[in-house]
């Protein structure tokens, strides 16, 4: 558990807002306001709030800026709608979303490819391997009790 | 159709979509403090509106394309500026490189009858003036513009700390310079009851 910060850090922490944002604690950060502004609204720190409340009045003879009376008609005449680009309209502009969308397939359509090409081996070489018929015609064979007629595809005796 | 009650968001949206009268209501509502922000950056009134003008170009540009990504629009706006005053500030310097000094607000801005209140605002003006670039920035932002630590932070891509070192040093700066003057400016200011608060 931390300890509660010391008066004296309090204090240190008040100086410091009123250093940073000035003497008029209603413009200070909520959070600085609510832990250290009662603090830099009392005695002890009476000279320096009244230094930055100064600061504070001299900053505010600064000359005030105040906008040219044609600069806002003048930034609004440079607002120039977005133009599509000559030649370009619902077709370009669906290809290139297109092409943006496609962008990653080649990777992706090899790596499908593979993972398909992989599992159809695996399928077909399972299925020959299970056939029961095709297991009967390995042994016969291997036996030499059948042969197999190439040209007709006609399984034959072997005598 | 855009109304003035849109948000920010929404009308830059629909100024990318072609939308003049979106256009028309972002100018109207941010022209004034952006102008503010670059007048207070740059000292210049020239430099100022064509810094806050370049600051709407880059907006027009980016209006169709341009995605909140966390930030708020004003923010973004502010960010813009001060990366616009920055570089102007830069080329100054490069052009100028013997200036130590930088170039005194306009004298047409100061048509104030009263001596006094002339003298003290040129005093303060020049102490602005001479102040490091992103001092002055963060003076502008959080004391002139209103922003808060956090917002004036994110504008100028620093710490909310940085920041408040920034303010630290540029304030005990303007103490330190404006010193000899303080009495007696202060003393005129609450005998003509002219002492304004930004």
């Amino acid at each position: 558990m931390t300890e509660p910060p010391s008066t004296t850090d309090n204090l240190a922490a008040a100086r410091r807002c009123l250093e940073i944002y000035g003497g008029d604690i209603a413009r200070w950060p909520e959070d600085a306001r609510a832990r250290w502004g009662d603090i830099a609204l009392s005695d002890a720190l009476k000279d320096e709030r009244a230094e930055a409340d100064a600061l504070d009045a001299l900053l505010g003879a600064a000359t005030a800026p105040s906008t040219p009376h044609d600069l806002k008609n003048r930034i609004e005449a440079s607002y120039r709608p977005p133009t599509e680009r000559p030649g370009r309209g619902r077709f370009w502009d669906g290809l290139s979303s297109l092409a943006g969308w496609m962008r990653p397939l080649p990777a992706g359509a090899l790596a499908s490819l593979s993972v398909l090409g992989f599992a159809a081996g695996a399928a077909i070489d399972a299925d020959d391997r299970l056939t029961p018929e095709y297991e009967a015609y390995a042994y016969l064979e291997d036996s030499g009790l059948v042969a197999f007629e190439e040209e007709t595809g006609a399984l034959w005796d072997a005598e | 159709m855009a109304t003035e009650r849109d948000s920010d968001e929404a009308l830059v949206a629909r100024a990318g979509r072609g939308d003049r009268r979106a256009a028309s209501i972002l100018v109207e509502r941010h022209t004034d403090k952006i102008y503010a922000v670059c007048f207070r950056t740059l000292r210049s009134r020239p430099a100022a509106e064509d810094a806050a003008q370049e600051t709407f170009l880059r907006l027009w540009s980016h209006a169709s394309k341009w995605r909140p990504k966390g930030a708020k629009f004003e923010t973004w706006l502010y960010r813009v500026a001060m990366n616009i005053c920055l570089d102007q500030l830069r080329k100054r310097k490069r052009e100028a490189p013997e200036e130590s000094a930088p170039e005194r607000a306009d004298d047409s801005l100061r048509q104030d009858d009263r001596v006094f209140a002339a003298e003290r605002r040129r005093a303060v003006d020049e102490a602005l003036e001479a102040l490091p670039d992103r001092q002055r920035m963060a003076i502008n932002l959080c004391c002139y513009q209103e922003l808060s630590n956090i917002e004036a932070a994110e504008i100028m891509e620093v710490s909310v700390d940085a920041l408040e070192s920034l303010l630290a040093r540029g304030r005990r700066a303007l103490r330190d310079r404006l010193a000899p003057m303080r009495e007696q400016l202060t003393g005129r200011m609450s005998d003509d009851g002219t002492a304004q608060h930004y």
